[in-house]
């Protein structure tokens, strides 16, 4: 059933993205031609883009050529889209992990941190928390079109460790702050709200240490509902992602995305915006997938 | 003495906001454009106390320009995407007479789980650059999340015993929505405006800086942004003075958010027990 919706949602974004083309205004040859001043003849565009036939005719033909994995060629260079598409995909998921490996890690210091030390008898801890929470606040503030650059600024230029678009550390790094700044905060919240369940009180009481209660107690029987939430976040991580790539010129999607719609290059943008959504139901998908694999209490009630 | 510090830090948030948009009024009706040639990119000096962009415009008036434009922008949009927030959650919670609409509600669901810089994009490049694309742009990105908040208020207070009384005493859904869902939807725009005025802050500045936001020729924040980019070894001054307003602004904005946040979630817990 889910699977099946999947592949519905997957259907209507296909025909939006195909309709990207027809809501142009005016002809959309004429508009085309007159926009890029491409050096195609027009017959020939007109058949590439199925303008020759009728939309829904026309719509047809592209599912099945997408099946056949043929999803058309770009405008300006002539070239078959599909073979492109594999090593973007791979090296904006080498970004992606890589940035959420590094993001996952600083909020889950930040939240846990400020999750257990909140109502601290210590007043060192305390100062701590606050720290911690400012730290969030700032890393949701800062918008990775500054950090960016200035992280290249720091790093690249300055100090010379990295280079500013080979090394996969300056925007991984960028993508990881802007991740962990709202994540941190929902570790923080979700965490300190299960601390106070009776199971965390009663392993206090019975004299499980803090850390241990922190983890086993606090972060375990929530991090279900972050991995489902994780998973639905996908999509906005590859799209934080695509901004990250063109800040550190790394190409991946994000950039073959940008260059396309600047270049009003449609062929290319329809079959970027299609792949990124079909990975952004990937991975809402698999973070449900995940969630009731890891979950007992879901295992159970499913049974 | 502590007190009074805490007093005005307590409202130093709101007293950035007003006085930076001032400035910026006053910059953009008042400021000179002058361009000096023998000044382009130069870094800060006493007659340029932020420097100046690579046109050898004064970068400081460049700046609160910038914040005019930028934060306009955010207004319009986050006005619009309330406005319209309000009247989809309503509409989807109040739809087929009263009983609420299962498919629009999936469709929104459906535009939610695409990232919304994603639509933007397509958006774009769909419509071309402009005001009118921006603006679509950022509600596009903000309005259905919004939606969603309006419609669970309005499912959580239709189960109240006040609405079913409503109800029977013979109310349609169209005087129920308007009479007594709309204050309680209005309070919740109210409490979620800060937040998504940062959203759409960072959101304008995102897509500027990546080519498809304010057209050429409009000072914003994001096209600054990105000239700071360009200029990133020569002059770093420019990305700087761009960015740091920028951040701040957010940072008010979040505090305020979570502030009224905060307070409305009380006010509706003790509407709950009284």
């Amino acid at each position: 059933m889910r699977a099946f919706r999947s592949l519905l949602i997957l259907l209507l974004v296909f025909l939006g993205s195909r309709a990207l083309l027809h809501t142009l205004p005016g002809d959309p040859l004429e508009t085309l031609l007159s926009e890029t001043g491409t050096a195609v003849p027009r017959d020939l565009l007109r058949a590439q883009l199925g303008l020759d036939l009728p939309f829904w005719q026309s719509l047809f033909r592209d599912l099945k050529l997408a099946i056949q994995g043929d999803l058309g060629r770009s405008l300006l260079t002539q070239e078959a889209i599909a073979p492109q598409l594999p090593i973007r995909i791979a090296r904006t998921l080498t970004l992606t992990v890589a940035s959420l490996t590094f993001g996952v890690a600083w909020a889950c210091a930040l939240g846990l941190t400020a999750a257990a030390s909140k109502n601290s008898e210590s007043r060192w801890l305390r100062n701590a928390a606050t720290l911690c929470q400012i730290g969030s606040a700032f890393a949701s503030a800062l918008p990775t079109v500054w950090l960016g650059p200035i992280l290249g600024l720091a790093f690249a230029v300055k100090l010379g460790w990295f280079s500013m678009s080979r090394d996969w550390v300056l925007p991984a790094l960028t993508l990881g702050v802007s991740f962990s700044g709202s994540w941190s905060r929902l570790i923080r919240d979700r965490v300190s709200e299960i601390l106070r369940e009776p199971a965390a009180q009663a392993a206090r009481a019975r004299g499980v240490g803090e850390l241990r209660t922190l983890l086993k107690y606090g972060l375990a029987p929530a991090s279900p509902a972050f991995v489902a939430y994780l998973g639905s976040q996908a999509g906005s991580l590859m799209a934080g992602a695509f901004v990250t790539e063109v800040i550190f010129d790394w190409a991946g999607m994000g950039s073959l995305l940008v260059d396309a719609v600047l270049q009003r290059d449609y062929p290319v943008v329809q079959a970027a915006v299609f792949s990124a959504a079909s990975f952004s139901i990937l991975g809402t998908w698999l973070g449900d997938w995940l969630q009731h694999r890891i979950d007992p209490r879901l295992r159970v009630e499913n049974s | 003495m502590k007190k009074r510090v805490r007093k005005i830090l307590h409202h130093a948030p709101t007293i950035f906001l007003i006085s930076g948009l001032l400035a910026a009024a006053i910059a953009h009706f008042f400021g000179t454009k002058e361009i000096e040639l023998s000044a382009v990119l130069c870094p800060p000096t006493s007659s340029h106390p932020w420097g100046c962009d690579a046109f050898g415009r004064d970068l400081f008036l460049g700046t609160l320009r910038g914040a005019w434009n930028s934060v306009g922008f955010a207004l319009a949009a986050t006005a619009t995407s309330l406005v319209l927030g309000v009247t989809t959650g309503l509409v989807v919670a109040q739809g087929r007479d009263g009983r609420g609409s299962p498919t629009l509600e999936s469709l929104l669901a459906g535009i939610l789980a695409f990232p919304s810089l994603l639509l933007a994009l397509a958006w774009s490049a769909a419509r071309g650059g402009g005001f009118s694309t921006l603006l679509g742009a950022l509600v596009l990105g903000s309005f259905p999340g919004f939606a969603r908040l309006v419609l669970v208020r309005a499912r959580e207070l239709k189960s109240t015993a006040y609405l079913e009384a409503s109800q029977a005493a013979g109310a349609n859904p169209f005087q129920q929505s308007l009479r007594h869902l709309l204050p309680a939807c209005l309070e919740l725009a109210r409490a979620k405006a800060p937040a998504l005025f940062a959203q759409t802050l960072l959101a304008e500045a995102t897509l500027s800086f990546l080519g498809v936001g304010a057209p050429l020729g409009t000072e914003t924040w994001g096209r600054a942004l990105a000239q700071g980019r360009d200029y990133l070894i020569e002059a770093p001054h420019i990305a700087l003075a761009s960015g740091i307003p920028l951040v701040i602004t957010v940072l008010c904005a979040q505090i305020l958010a979570d502030r009224w946040d905060r307070k409305s979630l009380a006010a509706s817990q003790d509407s709950k027990l009284t």
